[in-house]
C-alpha cells in the first residue's frame, strides 16, 4: 500500500477539522490539488488515501444524504453504501468533473434507490437542521438571524416536500448538479426533472415567502 | 438581501387590484409557472413575459420572492449541519467490512456465474446438434 505524502495529510486534515461545517466547499476552494492528488493515489488503489478522501468530504455527502432522505439513520445508510460505491467505481471516476459532483451524483443515486427500497417517506421527529452556527461572526448579527431563520425555514419546508420533489430541488438548487445528472441519477426524463423541480420551488415559494394574501402553511 | 422587493410595495393593500398582465396577455397563474421555471437562470424572459413583469406588480413581487428563494436555497450548502461524530468511523469500519471483501468474494462469484454461464451455452449448443440430427434421421 503507498504511503499518502504527508504534505497532503496535513493540508487536507487542517480543511476537514476546520471550523466550517461542509468539508467539500471549503477543501476544494483551498486545496484542490490536494484532493486530486488524494482522488488519484485512491484510484491507484491506495486504501489510506480513500479513507482520507472519506475524511474530507464525509460531513457535506453526510449532510446532502440528510436533505434527500429527511432522517439521519437513512443518511447514516445512504452514505456508508455511497463511499462503498465510490470505492468500488473509483477508477471510473475520469477526473473531468470535480470530485464533490461525482460523490453527490453518487449519493443521489443511493438515496433513490434506498428509499424506493423502504418503499416508504420516513419523517423523523428529527429536524435537520437544529442548530445553524454562525462561523462568521464579523457579519451583521440582524442579517444573519434573518438569513439563519429563513434557512431554517427552508430545511424544514424542504423536509416536508415529497420525496420526488425533494430530491430534484436539493440536487439542482443546493448542490448545483445539471438537470441531466438529476435526471440519470433519479432514473427519469431530463423533462420530468424540470417539472419537478419548478413544482418544488413553487410549493417551496409558497410555504416560506408567501405573498401578501397567500396563506402561509404552519 | 438583494433583489427583494422594498416593503412599501409588497404590503401595498392595491396589490391585488392591480390589472394584471393587461399587456402581454398572459395571467399570472400561468406566470407564476415562469416565474418558478426562470428564478434559477436556466433560461430569460422571452419579449411576452418581459412584458407582462412591466405591467404587473404583482408578478414583479414574485419574481423577487423567487429571487430571495433561490439565493437562500443556493446558501444552504454553506450552512453546516448537525453530524454525528461517530461517522467518520462508522464508514471506515464499513469500508473495512465491506470494500476489501468484495475483493476477495465478489470476484470468484463472478467467474461462478461466468463459467455457469459457459457450461449452459455448450449444453444448449449440444442439445440442438442433436435435436437436428434426430431431425435428420428421422427424414
Ligand atoms: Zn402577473
Amino acid at each position: 500500500m503507498t504511503a499518502v505524502p504527508r504534505r497532503i495529510l496535513r493540508v487536507v486534515d487542517s480543511g476537514a477539522t476546520g471550523a466550517a461545517g461542509n468539508g467539500i466547499a471549503r477543501s476544494e476552494s483551498q486545496s484542490v490539488t490536494d484532493l486530486t492528488r488524494l482522488v488519484e493515489l485512491a484510484k491507484s488503489g491506495d486504501r489510506e488515501a480513500f479513507d482520507q478522501l472519506v475524511r474530507v468530504t464525509h460531513k457535506d455527502a453526510y449532510a446532502l444524504a440528510l436533505r434527500l432522505t429527511g432522517n439521519s439513520e437513512d443518511a447514516r445508510d445512504v452514505v456508508q453504501d455511497s463511499y462503498l460505491r465510490a470505492y468500488r467505481g473509483i477508477d471510473r471516476f475520469r477526473g473531468d468533473a470535480q470530485f464533490s459532483t461525482w460523490l453527490y451524483r453518487i449519493v443521489a443515486n443511493c438515496s433513490t434507490t434506498h428509499l424506493s427500497r423502504r418503499g416508504r417517506q420516513r419523517h423523523d421527529t428529527l429536524s435537520i437542521h437544529t442548530e445553524v452556527i454562525d462561523n462568521k461572526p464579523e457579519h451583521d448579527p440582524v442579517m444573519q438571524g434573518d438569513r439563519a431563520d429563513l434557512r431554517r425555514r427552508l430545511d424544514d419546508a424542504i423536509r416536508e416536500l415529497p420525496e420526488r420533489l425533494r430530491s430534484v430541488v436539493v440536487l439542482r438548487d443546493v448542490y448545483d448538479l445539471s438537470h441531466e445528472a438529476i435526471a440519470e441519477e433519479l432514473g427519469i426524463s431530463v423533462t420530468a426533472a424540470k417539472v419537478r423541480l419548478h413544482r418544488a420551488r413553487r410549493r417551496l415559494r409558497e410555504q416560506v415567502l408567501p405573498l401578501p394574501g397567500e396563506q402561509q402553511q404552519s | 438581501m438583494t433583489g427583494e422587493t422594498p416593503s412599501s410595495v409588497t404590503s401595498s393593500p392595491d396589490m391585488a387590484q392591480i390589472p394584471a398582465g393587461a399587456v402581454s396577455g398572459l395571467d399570472c397563474a400561468a406566470f407564476s409557472d415562469v416565474l418558478a421555471e426562470t428564478a434559477g437562470g436556466d433560461r430569460s424572459h422571452n419579449s411576452h413575459e418581459v412584458a407582462h413583469l412591466e405591467s404587473c406588480l404583482r408578478c414583479r413581487v414574485e419574481q423577487s420572492r423567487y429571487r430571495r428563494l433561490i439565493q437562500a436555497l443556493n446558501s444552504l450548502q454553506e450552512a453546516p449541519l448537525p453530524t454525528d461524530p461517530r461517522l467518520e468511523s462508522q464508514i471506515l469500519m464499513y469500508l473495512d467490512r465491506y470494500a476489501d471483501r468484495w475483493a476477495w468474494d465478489a470476484k470468484p462469484r463472478l467467474a461462478a456465474k461466468v463459467a455457469a454461464g459457459a457450461a449452459a451455452a455448450a449444453g444448449l449448443i449440444a442439445f440442438t446438434a442433436r435435436q437436428r440430427r434426430i431431425a435428420k434421421l428421422a427424414s
